[in-house]
């Protein structure tokens, strides 16, 4: 499939119905996540001090974006990857290539973010030095209840079969 | 600190040593329980060297330089993040980086910077940001 298919193009900037995050954004994972890389920075935690600064209160670190829209292990949701529907059999492996994130607003606790995703970009058949297959872009918007985007993440991936395998 | 950033300023190194418990909390930090980033016979298989940490923890080391290298109200407005090669438990991941270009941009005061996360086996990971500076910063 070295170009690709009209069915997949015809999928590339098609936005998913909006879904609501797992969690509300809160406190208890943001400290885990501060802890995870050692970030002592007060305001995700300290009312006073984040009250008294021109961001006017506490946020989850911004960086955690994406892992808002992580969903659970137990019991399994029922949404499906856009990417499921881009019919890439042929090619097993998946590597993170590149992330960007944008940031709008701080991720206020208690609010329950609301994302949609997309295909942003679907490249032609490529060989690199892992194998054959397509670099592919997704996505993610992430809006908070006053429906202000919050937030954008964009990943790309390069989905592939190894090199030496024939894809049989 | 309340110092004026320029272009060269050098953003300096701040290290993390990647133990194999720091990996188990970034499995449950980011709830992210794809098997490459817990399982070493998993990882193996599929073509690593052992257990690696995600793009979600990079993020988030990233964000924690943001605010030690810029302070506590700077905010980050753009993180890009290019993965060239994977970072293993047992390693110790090093992020260092220099100020590219201070701007202001709809009453925003941006500096913009490029850094680099390595290990011992050298740069891993590309990084640039744009980040917007408390007042007085």
């Amino acid at each position: 499939m070295p170009v690709i298919t009209d069915e997949q193009q015809a999928l590339i900037g098609r936005e998913s119905a909006p879904r609501p995050a797992p969690q509300a954004v809160n406190p208890a994972m943001a400290s885990h996540w501060c802890e995870m890389v050692e970030d002592p920075n007060p305001i995700h935690h300290d009312e006073e001090y984040a009250a008294s600064t021109w961001l006017e209160g506490t946020f989850a670190p911004p960086t955690m974006l994406f892992t808002w829209l992580m969903p659970p292990v137990w019991p399994e949701g029922n949404f499906k990857s856009p990417l499921r529907k881009l019919n890439l059999e042929s090619c097993p492996n998946t590597i993170a290539v590149k992330a960007v994130q944008e940031y709008e607003k701080p991720l206020r606790y208690g609010d329950t973010l609301t994302i949609t995703s997309q295909i942003a970009d679907i490249s032609d058949e490529k060989t690199t030095r892992l194998g054959t297959g397509h670099f592919v872009t997704t996505k993610d918007t992430f809006r908070n209840p006053a429906d202000e985007i919050v937030g954008t993440h964009s990943f790309t991936l390069f989905i592939y079969r190894p090199a030496g395998d024939n894809g049989s | 600190m309340t110092g004026e950033w320029k272009k060269g300023d050098v953003l300096p190194a701040i290290s993390l040593p990647l133990t194999l418990r720091r990996s188990v909390q970034a499995v449950a930090g980011t709830r992210d329980y794809y098997p490459v980033h817990h399982d070493e016979k998993f990882a193996r298989d599929s073509g690593a060297q052992g257990i690696f940490f995600n793009t979600m923890f990079l993020q988030g080391f990233a964000g924690r330089a943001i605010s030690e290298w810029f302070g506590n109200d700077a905010f980050p407005r753009r993180l890009e993040i290019a993965m060239r090669g994977s970072n293993y438990v047992g390693q110790t991941l090093t992020i260092e980086g220099t100020v590219e270009s201070v701007r202001e941009s709809e009453g925003r005061r941006l500096v913009d910077a490029e850094a680099t996360m390595r290990t011992e086996d050298g740069p891993t990971t590309g990084v640039k940001m744009t980040v917007q500076l408390g007042p007085g910063k």
